[in-house]
């Protein structure tokens, strides 16, 4: 019963259009006026299309291979919007952290499978990503509460151009098309998913830290599956030195215990609402606390039992004055 | 049928309750009584994978597409569909439906959760175990938790693609996962049909072959259609290239060496001592026999081997002349002490292995919901390794940049154990701590064990020496 439905599938319309697209080229390429092999390895070679569509253009144009590459890139795009909708669950975190220009740069990338996240196609789209946004200096202001925002991060890609194209053959490519050539070459979708970028102003006592899970490096930008950074903020410049590891040991408890909220306030009332009906007294939304609020969370960098909170005040009694997390992100592929 | 040993060859090395039952009963046989009968080696014995008319351990296949998987994608769960499909004609497989094979369910190996789809065939001589995985992460658990050993590869190519990209990254982690032998399956040759736009994919493949140490000159590549073998079409492109597939899998996945041709060992679970006979040892014996009157050595814990000499065998109250791998037996050995034994030390053909402290191992680090810690740990964290039948304290150094290691990572590392055992590539661990398994590994390389090690394994007898 399984294998009828299957084939029923398989004969329905759009799929019998497409086979009989496919088995026209194989007629031309039989019906004598065949092009030769040697070019369609030379642009195969050039352009690391797909086989197929490396016989049809240059069928279409004769055997002409300028021709042929422009019909494929048209064509590359053209195609890359089908897979805009296919899910994407992997792909790779990046960071470009910049302390001379007080600069951070984090973006999530995402691809279908782990395979294509690892060649060296994505990570160089990755990087090329990072380094165009990272070159806009302070202009865009991706901060905590636009990170995710799918619009303004569209929006961007459209706007901006690359620092350099992907693809070598073009002038300019905008954020939005590079990532199309990505699309192209791996015949994945390919989607910039997150943004978080920021200055910060050490003047005014503030520093910033952020980690990279199992880091591998490409030019300046460090890249994983997981990334965090925090904003950290006291009344004076002098403390910065001192709050600097609480920075970075809260920069890997983030990674590690994946909250959602800074702390109880940030919690939205409905759902308060909602475990304390749950209840049987309020377990469920303390449960939901040391669980999701970074201020409970037991803190993961040592083995002590140590919450968040407590440690931070008592890093504020060994300063004497009050210690602030202005903003933090947390990117992880695959959550 | 496969399945079932596959799960309770698994399930014999996690459960160590299963093993102090079998301990108990072998030791009533110990004493001194010479009424029983001899334990007859005819019957089935359950630790060998001898299924169907397979004289040898399974070799186990593994699968991949060349392309984007778990979309509207490139061939490789037809393929798989349409191999179980033409040898259920043969009678030697059940057929498995395309979606049955598509939905690659969550199994748990060793507590860990590995998406697979897992199929079994026979050819004419041989019994195929086919395993089927969306990520590359899922083929490093299945080799971390050896819930699927893979003995070989068919790397599933598009012709109307041609070699892409993550091609490349499907070849390192054959590598990865120590495949030997890979088959090339060249698919869709019914949409593309011209021979030599085959032969340009086919000279891409052997020449990225070839740049990651296999041999691609050699590697036999076939061409076919799994859909049309599947939908019965083009009989060429379809039955006759399955055809070829099997042949080419019988006739160049090598069998891996059996666990019996290779020299005696055992690891030793417990000793007894038996007034006026000696000091009995049990286990299970892992590879190779051993017979009465055999000089072995003891080996692990200590630095030195002990030198002894095999006097009874015995198994269920029943005595044997030899013991092969995968028997659970009692040894008796001479000259040797109760106090001198140590459990998770080795019984071993002298000189066929040396014992050491450091490797490098491939771990996973399990995460809450699969039974592991929900903290991370840092470079010098010190669990207990259960390796064997040893449990010994471990030192984990993490790879160079990276700072902690998270429930769900999976990565490569070196260790170093407390105190030398034999050690050797591929062999399974578990990291445990606090009644909790942290991590599952595999040896990836052994190491030298420094002076240092050495000077510090002195020091350290001398001392517990002078506290006695
Ligand atoms: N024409 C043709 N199509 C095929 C062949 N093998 C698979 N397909 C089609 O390719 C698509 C993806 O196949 P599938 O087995 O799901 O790919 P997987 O993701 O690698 O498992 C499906 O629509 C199949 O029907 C083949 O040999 N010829
Ligand atoms: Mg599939």
């Amino acid at each position: 019963m399984h294998l009828s439905r299957y084939l029923l599938r398989k004969s329905l319309p759009i799929s019998s259009q497409f086979q009989t697209a496919q088995q026209v080229v194989a007629q031309r390429l039989f019906s004598g006026q065949a092009v030769s092999p040697k070019l369609v390895k030379q642009l195969r070679e050039l352009t690391g299309s797909p086989l197929k569509d490396c016989m049809k253009t240059l069928d279409e144009t004769k055997g002409d291979i300028e021709q042929a590459k422009e019909l494929l890139r048209k064509r590359g795009l053209a195609d890359a919007d089908k897979k805009v909708g296919r899910a994407t669950a992997e792909g790779y975190v990046g960071m470009r952290l910049d302390r001379q220009s007080r600069l951070l740069t984090m973006v999530e990338l995402h691809c279908e499978t782990d395979f294509v996240a690892k060649t060296e196609k994505f990570k160089e789209g990755l990087d090329r990503v990072i380094e165009t946004l990272h070159k806009q200096g302070n202009a865009l202001q991706f901060g905590q509460t636009d990170m995710s925002n799918q619009d303004r991060i569209n929006q961007i890609a459209r706007e901006l151009k690359l620092s350099k194209p992907l693809d070598s053959d073009l002038q300019s490519q905008t954020l939005e098309d590079g990532i199309k050539y990505i699309i192209s070459k791996t015949q994945e979708n390919c989607k910039l998913a997150k943004i978080y970028q920021r200055t910060w102003n050490p003047e005014e006592g503030q520093i910033m830290h952020s980690y990279i899970h199992n880091p591998q490096q490409i030019n300046s930008m460090l890249f994983g599956k997981l990334g965090t950074a925090i904003l950290m903020q006291t009344n004076d410049k002098k403390h910065n030195g001192e709050i600097q590891d609480l920075a970075e040991s809260l920069a890997l408890h983030i990674a590690a215990m994946k909250p959602t909220y800074l702390n109880k306030k940030e919690v939205p009332e409905d759902l308060k609402k909602k475990l304390k009906e749950e209840g049987p007294k309020d377990q469920a939304l303390w449960k939901m606390y040391n669980r999701d609020v970074l201020m409970e969370q037991e803190l993961a960098t040592t083995e002590e039992s140590i919450k968040v909170k407590t440690l931070m005040r008592q890093r504020e009694s060994e300063i004497f004055t009050p210690i602030l997390i202005k903003e933090w992100a947390f990117f992880n592929i695959g959550a | 049928m496969w399945l079932n040993v596959l799960k309770s060859r698994v399930s014999e090395k996690s459960s160590q309750l299963g093993k102090s039952m079998l301990r108990q009963s072998m030791f009533m046989g110990m004493y001194p009584s010479a009424s029983f009968a001899k334990f007859d080696r005819s019957k089935p014995h359950l630790n060998v994978g001898t299924i169907g008319n397979t004289p040898f351990t399974l070799p186990l296949l593994f699968i991949f597409n060349n392309n984007k998987i778990g979309h509207i994608d490139h061939g490789k769960t037809t393929l798989t569909a349409a191999i179980t499909k033409y040898l259920a004609t043969k009678g030697s497989a059940e057929f498995k439906d395309y979606h049955d094979i598509d939905k690659a369910p969550e199994e748990k190996a060793r507590g860990i959760t590995i998406n697979a789809t897992t199929i079994e065939y026979e050819s004419q001589n041989r019994h195929y175990g086919h395993v089927d995985c969306p990520g590359h992460a899922d083929y490093v658990k299945n080799m971390i938790t050896g819930a699927a050993r893979m003995d070989g590869g068919i790397l599933v190519v598009s012709a109307a693609d041609g070699a892409m990209p993550q091609t490349r990254e499907h070849i390192l982690l054959c590598r990865q996962v120590g495949v030997k032998n890979i088959i090339v399956f060249l698919n869709k040759c019914d949409v593309v049909t011209d021979p030599e736009m085959h032969e340009l994919v086919e000279l891409e493949i052997r020449e990225l072959l070839n740049s990651y140490q296999y041999n691609g000159d050699t590697t036999p590549i076939i061409k076919g259609s799994a859909l049309c073998a599947l939908n019965g079409t083009d009989p060429e492109l379809g039955e006759k290239a399955m055809e070829q597939l099997i042949e080419a899998l019988d006739n160049n996945i090598d069998i891996p060496e059996r666990e019996m041709d290779k020299p005696f060992l055992m690891s030793i679970d417990s000793s007894v001592n038996i007034p006026g006979r000696g000091t009995v040892v049990t286990g299970t014996i892992e590879h190779g026999r051993c017979k009465i009157n055999d000089n072995v050595e003891m080996i692990g814990i200590r630095r030195k081997p002990q030198q002894t000499t095999i006097t009874g065998i015995e198994t269920f109250n029943k005595q044997l002349d030899f013991g092969e791998s995968g028997d659970n037996v009692g040894v008796l050995l001479r000259g040797v002490t109760k106090e001198q034994v140590k459990r998770g030390m080795c019984l071993s053909k002298p000189g066929s292995m040396d014992v050491r402290r450091n490797f490098q191992a491939q771990l996973y680090i399990l995460k809450p919901d699969e039974g592991g810690r929900s903290k991370p740990f840092f470079t010098g964290y010190r669990p207990q390794c259960f390796l064997r039948t040893a449990d010994v304290a471990v030192d984990v150094t993490l790879p160079e940049g990276m700072q902690m290691a998270l429930p769900g990572d999976n990565f490569t590392c070196t260790m170093k154990l407390n105190y030398p055992l034999p050690l050797q590539d591929m062999l399974r661990f578990a990291l445990r701590e606090g009644g909790k398994t942290v991590a599952a590994g595999v040896i990836t390389k052994c190491l030298e064990d420094s002076e240092e090690d050495l000077k510090e394994e002195e020091e350290r007898a001398a001392k517990n020496k002078k506290a006695k």
